[in-house]
């Protein structure tokens, strides 16, 4: 099979790095060139990877490259459909971060661009590319707790609005600046946006469609932030299965520009687990691990040293394979649209303090 | 009941507190003559260290507390909130003021406000087999710190010993005096004897009384539809 021929855009998001490795050592891809968004971006690219032509300019890269078939959107959901409509303008296949855009309009439009021009656009939830997760599919698949009657997931982190400033603003991460509830000065735009892959992960375990929520935020660990970092959500899907999702930014870090050793001021930088109450029992499941631990440089604190397993890979052999073969993608736009919607009505809830019917 | 009253009265004697205390079941005691209920899940260690931590300043801005608990099929879940609720209001020091309830037959799951907006969500189920031990853990998310009753990166509790033998056996001792007992039946003694011991009585019947009046407004949650208000 001929090397898909792909590139990035804008380099702001968190998982940027996350893809250095796989677009140089996947055989299945060309890696053509990238365009950062910043001179700081630019600065922390050019000190992590060789070898590849790097643009000031969107238009100046693909002009120059007229040979790239697709390109990952690593940039701030702001500017997901402007850079959507540039590449569909050149037949460019997309590989969107996990939130394409919270506005259910622009939404549509995105669908309507993708499908005019007969593209790819596959939404990055890595999630499904888990070998936990896998293992946990095919337990439920099997039988072995019979019908789930609740799903209780964590999807924590730290909060990267350091590393990443663009998620500290309401307007770049949710879109614009909405109030999340009366009398609070908070905005939408934080934790919850973040961490859209426990919100999809249900729908695909269960097989069923969100039918309500409930949601709170609680006070912020962070007061000098402007958006929520903590929040709760509670719910019950159209077949009857209830389910706890704590979405939110509860892991402390240190305040640092650019990843790495020393992130972390709790011990874990963030967990995935997923409990599955069924009518034949429990599944516990903790998506990242076995672990290894230190409390050696550079701030001798106790630390949780993931030992991730890549599942960029799996997710990149699914998106070479869906533009080779025309595939439609696991998480493609029309799909993940009801993941949205969901999130959208954690903000309602929050806003209006009532239980939300989808 | 017989062993644990045993227990209870041997502790009566030692450190002589005159007060008449009787163990009617897990729950309840009978002091002075007046049934009793005695919230047992106040003398486990951990929560009792989990309140210090909470209340000594430890903690910092208290943001969430979250729990989960996994019991044995048959449980009945309401129950199971009580407890969870009263744990929830003993560490945090702080009366829960509205609560949201999603039930599915022998699973529920509430998000519970407390005093100063803090949110706590409760994880429950009755899945388990007969005779398997309950799972929970109990985590409280501050501005300055977290405190759990379960290890970072753990999903279950560890045990204080495991025998790797003809059976494969482990062992959680955890009360010189009470040696022998189970965590949760040296609670039961321990709590029915510092009741009788400071003259608490009447307060764990107030405690009980608002505990009841949570768990009816989490089952009107569950049937309307909507938030609670207390």
């Amino acid at each position: 099979m001929k090397p898909l021929k792909i590139a990035m855009m804008s380099m702001t998001h968190g998982h940027t790095r996350k893809y250095y490795q796989t677009l140089k050592d996947n055989p299945k891809l060309d890696w053509v060139a990238v365009a950062t968004a910043n001179d700081e971006v630019k600065e922390i690219f050019l000190n992590s990877v060789d070898g590849i032509p790097c643009y000031d300019s969107e238009i100046e890269m693909l002009d120059a490259h007229p040979e790239i078939e697709a390109v990952v959107l690593a940039s701030e959901n702001s500017d997901h459909l402007r850079q959507m409509k540039l590449c569909a303008e050149r037949g460019i296949h997309i590989l969107s971060m996990k939130i394409p855009t919270f506005d259910m309009d622009e939404y549509d439009e995105m669908i309507d661009i993708v499908e005019k021009n007969n593209l790819v656009c596959q939404i990055e939830l890595e999630m499904h590319y888990n070998p936990v997760i896998a293992r946990m599919k095919e337990l439920v698949a099997n039988g072995e707790i019979g019908k789930i009657k609740s799903f209780n997931a964590t999807n924590i982190t730290l909060s990267p609005v350091w590393a990443f400033p663009w998620q500290g603003v309401p307007e770049k991460s949710y879109g614009k600046r909405v109030q999340i509830k009366e009398g609070d000065s908070r905005f939408r735009g934080g934790a919850l946006c973040d961490h859209p892959h426990i919100f999809d992960m249900i729908r695909h375990i269960t097989g069923s469609e969100f039918d309500s929520i409930y949601a709170e935020v609680a006070p912020n660990i962070r007061p000098d932030i402007e958006e929520e970092d903590m929040l709760s959500v509670i719910g019950k899907m159209k077949d009857g299965t209830i389910f706890s999702l704590d979405p939110s930014w509860s892991k402390m870090e240190e305040r640092i520009k650019v990843p790495g050793p020393g992130w972390e001021v709790f011990p874990k930088r963030m967990e995935v687990n997923i409990t599955l109450n069924g009518e034949k029992g429990t599944v516990m499941a903790d998506c990242f691990g076995p672990n290894v631990y230190h409390n050696g440089c550079p701030n001798d604190r106790y630390t949780v040293q993931y030992t991730y397993f890549d599942e960029w890979i799996g997710l990149i052999d699914e998106f070479v394979d869906n533009i080779r073969n025309h595939k439609t993608p696991l998480i493609n736009l029309r799909w993940h649209k009801d993941t949205i919607k969901a999130m959208n009505a954690c903000y309602e809830s929050i806003a209006t303090g009532k239980v939300i019917k989808l | 009941m017989k062993v644990f009253q045993e227990k209870l009265e041997f502790l009566l004697d030692k450190y002589s507190v005159e007060t008449k205390a009787v163990l009617k079941d897990c729950k309840t005691a009978v002091i002075e003559g007046k049934d009793t209920p005695i919230l047992s899940h106040r003398l486990e260690r951990r929560f009792i260290e989990l309140k210090n931590i909470v209340g000594g300043g430890t903690l910092v801005g208290i943001s969430v507390m979250r729990v989960a608990r996994i019991v044995e099929k048959g449980s009945d879940i309401f129950a199971e909130l009580y407890r969870e609720l009263d744990i929830c209001q003993y560490i945090l020091g702080r009366k829960i003021v509205a609560v949201t309830a999603m039930q599915n037959d022998n699973t529920l799951n509430v998000i519970a406000t407390a005093e100063d907006s803090i949110v706590c969500t409760i994880e429950i189920s009755a899945t388990l087999k007969k005779g398997e031990i309950p799972k929970d853990k109990h985590e409280i998310i501050s501005q300055r710190g977290i405190a759990c009753d379960v290890v970072v990166d753990a999903q279950l509790k560890q045990d204080s010993i495991y025998v790797f033998g003809a059976e494969n056996k482990k062992f959680t001792d955890v009360d010189f005096e009470l040696y022998g007992l189970s965590i949760e039946d040296i609670a039961v003694v321990r709590s029915a004897f510092t009741i009788a011991q400071k003259g608490t009585k009447d307060e764990m019947i107030a405690i009980d009384e608002n505990l009841k009046v949570l768990v009816k407004k989490a089952k009107a949650s569950v049937e309307s539809g909507e938030r609670q208000v207390i």
